[in-house]
């Protein structure tokens, strides 16, 4: 029987990567840029480190007794279900019918139990509601623990372990870590690290860089009182896909510190980057990745990161390599067909 | 002005990334595997490592006051006009005929000189590069030739992939390293740094599984008996283009320790390597390197690792990822299409 603080989390200390010089040389007025490469992460994105954290703090407080359930037929789903297996618990994804035979290939290689429930995310999710509820009723006493993708402090602690890892890896703070929005989770994460960070070394915490789509930018209309939350989601970055924010980040937003600075970019803008950086570095992104890529491929017409914030040969600036797995050569061929990339 | 011992190698450590369980269990027999991610390199290929210690120590050598030429079938060189790029020195590239555009964009912008010999095989560039040398005044500032793979500092520098892998491990020794073979620089250094630390530990090397592909068997048909060296090379797998192995290969091979096994894969296997290791872990690397890779997807193949060594929850295998430039999209997609469709995903029942 396992004891508490049995369970750890599954994430890694991933590589910070220095990127080659002529490419900061050619965008960034010559800045040291790195590669933050969370790609690398046991199911393939930074959703290990929060999901993994939150799923881990349950399986202790409930001696391992219990099982864990998802509605995300995407990373989230994904960080949920290797976490589970890489424990031996039970993990039951609720997807909707639209989720690729890919994904839900690789969510029962990692023996979760897959329900393809309705068309919508709403419909998937009140399938695990009923299932919960259920699960409740039935007097097993086996706890059935909702995984939520992004919105809970545990999931934010998880992910704020990437700031203490930048940090560690460069002996300072960074001038500029570059990240997408989703439903803000990674930000969150990002800004309370690093926060902690800074009044830990009384300096000035990193600027954050929040970047999303156009078709997905929840957190840019929720800061720029435009219409939010979004009616639906346009843009072919799925993972940034949701329709409002965790309420958290917009306090956070509002306290001030870390700044943050939304940026928003074209779904064309993202495809480009997964292109150049699969030139580049030889690693397939989503779009939801190449969206804050982009800023580091700059071209003339699009929006640069030294545009953004001053950037000189002395700073120092982080990309978040958020990593995902909703991508394959098909896909990217006809985004590239779509946007004439 | 430069001091001694200014310069040091630009290699990196890198990661040692555990092999999804779910991968291992499928296709390894559930064996622990890892790989070793050396396509994170400055330049993108384990070439790094021998290519700028030996770099770095010429450079010392002379002060910082030498030029260097390299013959290469592209990461070598690539390799080369990285590490004199970081050093500010100068760096000249004689290459086959077939070098891909995209390595020759990479090396000039580099800061290299690239000079195409006429001739599609890595010899002829290999002998342009020596009447270059010869034809220079003796005068001048001396040229230092970079031997993609034929020198004591190119395997010393490739021998601390060894250490990494070990310390990484929790000093431990892997039971198989899993790497491919041109020319033999990479194998000899697994080999030389896998023995030194297997006698400091007084424990046995690792069996190193040495793969090439059918068209760049060099090293098979040598401990086989059969023609050698190679007429040509007619593999896709490029950077294994060598049409026979340095000779101190064959003498680690002939004293029998550590166990070295040749495998030979056809050109199917490298590309199938190629995509499949792109799908599953969404990185890309070239066919030399998929041919490695192969020896892991081993769904309706004929050549798999469990031919070669017993695979289980017990054993510890180390894919070496080499890297390498020349791949992209398109090439992708254009081995995909040549040959024949395999499936994009299995489904599991």
């Amino acid at each position: 029987m396992s004891q508490p603080s049995q369970f750890l989390p599954i994430f890694r200390h991933s590589p910070l990567l220095p990127c080659p010089s002529r490419l900061s040389d050619r965008f960034l007025n010559g800045a040291s840029v790195y590669l933050k490469l969370d790609n690398l992460q046991p199911s393939g994105s930074f959703k290990d480190r929060g999901l993994s954290t939150f799923i881990a703090a349950h399986l202790n407080k409930h001696n391992g007794q219990c099982e864990f359930v998802s509605s995300s037929g995407g990373n989230a789903g994904l960080a949920a279900a290797t976490t589970c297996h890489t424990y031996g618990v039970k993990c039951t994804v609720f997807v909707p019918s639209p989720t690729p035979q890919r994904i839900k290939d690789r969510l029962t290689a990692v023996d979760a139990k897959v329900v393809v429930a309705g068309d919508m995310w709403h419909e998937a999710h009140a399938a695990l509601m009923e299932y919960v509820k259920e699960k409740e009723a039935d007097g097993s006493g086996v706890k059935v623990v909702p995984v939520h993708p992004f919105d809970d402090p545990l999931v934010w602690k998880g992910h704020s372990s990437m700031a203490r890892e930048i940090v560690a890896d460069l002996g300072k703070m960074p001038d500029a870590v570059v990240t997408v929005v989703g439903g803000g989770g990674l930000l969150i994460g990002l800004a309370e690290g690093f926060a902690e960070i800074a009044k830990e070394k009384g300096v000035k915490p990193t600027t954050l860089i929040a970047v999303e789509t156009e078709g997905a930018e929840s957190f840019y209309n929720a800061v720029n009182d435009k219409k939010y939350p979004l009616d639906a989601i346009t843009s072919i970055a799925k993972s940034l896909g949701a329709t409002q924010v965790a309420d958290r980040l917009l306090d956070i937003y509002k306290e001030g510190s870390p700044t943050i600075k939304p940026v928003k970019v074209t779904d064309r803008d993202s495809v480009r980057a997964i292109v150049d950086f699969t030139e580049e570095m030889r690693m397939l992104v989503e779009p939801a990745c190449g969206a804050g890529l982009s800023l580091l491929f700059s071209e003339v017409g699009r929006p640069s990161l030294s545009d953004i914030v001053p950037l000189s040969s002395k700073s120092v600036v982080v990309f978040v390599v958020c990593g995902g797995s909703t991508v394959d050569f098909e896909l990217i061929s006809k985004w590239r067909s779509d946007f004439a990339v | 002005m430069a001091k001694l011992d200014e310069y040091h190698p630009c290699y990196r450590h890198t990661p040692l990334l555990p092999c999804p369980p779910h991968l291992s269990r499928r296709y390894l027999n559930s064996a622990r595997a890892f790989f070793k991610l050396e396509n994170l390199q400055p330049s993108g290929s384990f070439k790094d490592r021998g290519i700028s210690t030996f770099i770095a120590a010429h450079l010392n050598k002379w002060n910082g006051q030498c030029e260097f030429v390299c013959s290469s079938s592209g990461n070598a060189g690539v390799a080369a006009a990285t590490a004199c790029h970081q050093f500010h020195a100068k760096c000249t590239v004689f290459v086959p005929s077939i070098t891909p555009q995209l390595t020759r964009d990479r090396l000039t912008e580099l800061g290299a000189t690239i000079v195409a010999a006429e001739g599609d095989m890595w010899p002829q560039a290999h002998a342009a590069l020596l009447e270059y040398v010869k034809g220079k005044d003796d005068s001048g500032v001396p040229i230092v030739t970079v031997h993609p793979f034929d020198d004591d500092l190119v395997w010393k520098g490739h021998s601390s992939m060894a250490r990494e892998i070990f310390e990484d491990l929790g000093g431990r020794m892997p039971d198989a390293v899993v790497a491919v073979v041109g020319g033999g620089g990479l194998l000899i250094g697994l080999a030389d740094g896998f023995t030194e630390i297997a006698n400091e530990n007084g424990v046995e090397p690792p069996t190193l599984v040495a793969v090439e592909t059918f068209g760049a068997e060099s090293f098979h048909n040598a401990v086989n008996g059969k023609k050698y060296p190679l007429d040509g090379i007619t593999s896709v797998a490029k950077s294994l283009g060598a049409t026979k192995v340095a000779d101190r290969l064959l003498d680690i091979y002939n004293n029998g320790r550590p166990d070295i096994r040749s495998v030979v894969v056809t050109d199917k296997d490298a590309v199938l390597g190629v995509v499949k290791f792109a799908e599953e872990m969404r990185m890309l690397v070239e066919p030399a390197c998929g041919a490695g890779l192969s020896l892991m997807f081993s769904d309706d193949k004929p050549t798999c690792l469990s031919d070669v060594l017993p695979l289980g929850l017990n054993s510890t295998v180390v894919f070496v990822v080499c890297g390498g430039s020349s791949v992209n999209f398109e090439l992708i997609q254009k081995w995909r299409s040549e040959n024949g469709a395999w499936p994009v995903h299995v489904s599991i029942t």
